[in-house]
């Protein structure tokens, strides 16, 4: 960019990232590809990157043998009801604690942001415990109930709000406003762009979760489809390559939709959370 | 005389009683906050504060999971530190959390530079998106790919880099490969993410200290050195922390690719955690380890902290 002239620099530097672009994606490539191909073909050597043969066999193998279908609806029922409840709980309490004064604001507040730190997983015997107490072991609900508090929202939502003129609020009260209407008529149109980067970073942390999928789900209906693609491919040993790999194809399918919707808002969001730390 | 006085009085309060109705409604307004924030701390009181402190309590416990607890004071603590495995956690834990973190940041980084420097905005959007597009996929179902791809047997890395001459380790079963063969994985996934936040980082650097710099006839590296580093270390002190804290949590690689073998060689610190608790079923033990899990974490973002007051450079134009 500040170097005008300097061609071959320009052709190296694209050539080179162009490389290493196509370094991230032949894992996904290779995979679709495997998934394939008729299992004879699956374990050859050298890889064919453009097969003779293409067959659904492998499809219609994991289609059958899990109830994949109901668990995919599992995982994108999961991440979508997670992703709109917390973020309504995140969105009440950062508007108390950017805007609201009241006694113990500043100390609960700290509270919360040390346990930013902590990560959940080591407390994963208590956390059964209660699961265990409630009787919801071996539910959905035990997977979406503790998400619903995402300290990092708070946070970023918090710190976003703080950046939203008093004035604005001041004339919405003058008017009349109470809090509900300045929630949705002044800080939620201008939090788009938070509220969007809050949802991604949440969906993605619940979306690409295994450790309390797997501490709490057991039998294969109620599993999320990463699981229960874990589960059959330990029962099936390296035999079961196709079918696994077939699952891991389709799985890539909610993510293109999520990427087509999301496009520039992914980057930006991600953006957004980095920035407003 | 004092009848009077008194009926003054009560004559001058009168108007300030009237008051004491709105005071108790102003009062009620200020149970609004606590209302705002009570779904937030409800949750995070039961299933974060609460557990953590069990967890704590528990360490000091000998509780079979079948069993009924009964206090063994440090006992679990003084085991702890006799336990070779745990020993081995917590350096496979380092090893991947610090190879990790390095990489994540020397990748991001050239990377981000790379794209700003590009000026072919096709090869610019290629880039962000092959380079963003696995963080989407789940992390099960990564691990899941990367077994295949890196079998010894049948995958393609391993027959690439023999034909290419060399002899590839079995990098999953290998106690010296396990790890960094770890870290790709977790690095094809991720490192994305860490991109995105040094591609926003330099944006942000304002082009006059460029010019500047330029103008005091400053070459491409010390521009580099003096301009970029300085001005990107918040965004590096960030993606540091935030990179540490997901790798020292790792268990889904290890749980899935290598059961933590060969010979606990690749054994994560929440993976011990998880195999005592339900595996060994000792409750007690396994929050010991998570408790030291927990220390041993704060206290390397302490440490973090600590050291950035020495190269994180806060400008405030």
């Amino acid at each position: 960019m500040r170097h005008p002239g300097r061609l071959t620099g320009q052709i190296v530097l694209n050539v080179v990232l162009v490389l290493g672009g196509i370094a991230m994606v032949l894992p996904i490539l290779y995979t679709v590809i495997t998934s394939l191909e008729p299992a004879s073909q699956q374990f050859k050597l050298p890889p064919q990157w453009i097969p003779r043969h293409l067959t659904l066999q492998s499809y219609r193998l994991i289609f059958r043998m899990i109830p994949f279908t109901q668990e995919i609806l599992n995982s994108v029922l999961i991440t979508v009801v997670v992703v709109v409840g917390s973020t309504i709980v995140a969105v009440l309490a950062a508007y108390a604690f950017a805007r609201l004064h009241f006694r113990g604001s500043r100390p609960l507040f700290l509270i919360m942001l040390v346990a930013l730190m902590v990560p959940t997983q080591i407390s994963a015997i208590p956390e059964f415990l209660i699961m265990k107490h409630l009787h919801l072991i071996n539910t959905r609900p035990a997977l979406i109930i503790p998400a619903l508090i995402q300290v990092f929202a708070i946070f970023l939502l918090r710190q976003h709000f703080r950046t939203i003129p008093r004035d604005l609020e001041d004339a919405a009260r003058i008017d009349g406003a109470g809090h509900r209407l300045i929630i949705r008529h002044v800080i939620l149109p201008l939090s788009w762009p938070a509220i969007t980067a809050v949802s991604i970073v949440t969906g993605q942390f619940i979306w690409n979760d295994f450790f309390w999928p797997k501490l709490f789900l057991t039998s294969q209906s109620k599993m999320v489809a990463p699981l229960a693609l874990v589960s059959f491919s330990d029962a099936n040993g390296g035999g079961a390559l196709g079918p696994v790999f077939a699952g891991v194809s389709v799985m890539l399918v909610p993510i293109l939709i999520g990427f087509v919707f999301l496009q520039r808002r992914l980057t930006e969001g991600v953006g957004f959370a980095g920035v407003s730390r | 005389m004092t009848l009077s006085k008194t009926r003054a009085a009560r004559a001058r309060q009168t108007p300030l009683r009237g008051k004491v109705k709105p005071g108790l409604s102003t009062r009620l307004a200020g149970l609004v906050p606590y209302l705002f924030i009570s779904p937030a701390y409800l949750l995070f009181t039961v299933f974060i504060l609460l557990p953590l402190l069990a967890t704590v309590a528990i360490s000091f416990l000998n509780w079979p999971l079948l069993g009924t607890p009964h206090a063994t004071g440090l006992k679990n603590y003084v085991d702890l530190v006799h336990d070779s495995v745990a020993l081995k956690a917590l350096r496979n834990t380092f090893l991947f959390t610090i190879l990790t973190a390095a990489a994540h940041l020397i990748i991001a980084l050239a990377l981000a530079m790379g794209v700003r420097a590009s000026r072919s905005r096709i090869v610019q959007y290629f880039v962000r998106t092959a380079f963003v597009a696995p963080f989407l996929m789940s992390g099960g179902v990564v691990a899941l790919m990367w077994g295949g791809l890196m079998n010894h047997d049948f995958g393609p890395i391993a027959y690439y880099l023999e034909k290419l001459g060399f002899n590839p380790p079995d990098f999953l079963n290998s106690k010296v490969w396990v790890i960094p063969s770890l870290v790709v994985v977790d690095l094809w996934q991720t490192i994305g993410i860490t991109f995105i936040f040094m591609l926003v980082g330099l944006q942000s650097i304002p082009a006059v200290l460029y010019e500047a710099a330029r103008v005091d006839g400053a070459s491409a590296w010390n521009r580099f050195v003096h301009v970029t580093l300085p001005m990107l270390s918040p965004t590096a002190l960030f993606a540091i922390v935030i990179s540490f804290i997901g790798a020292f949590q790792t268990f889904t690689w290890m749980e899935i690719l290598t059961n933590g073998g060969p010979g606990n060689s690749s054994l994560s610190m929440v993976q011990y955690v998880y195999r005592s608790a339900f595996q060994n079923f000792q409750l007690g033990y396994g929050s010991t380890i998570g408790v030291m899990t927990l220390v041993v974490l704060l206290l390397f973002t302490l440490v973090q902290f600590g050291i950035s007051r020495w190269w994180v450079h806060y400008e405030r134009m």
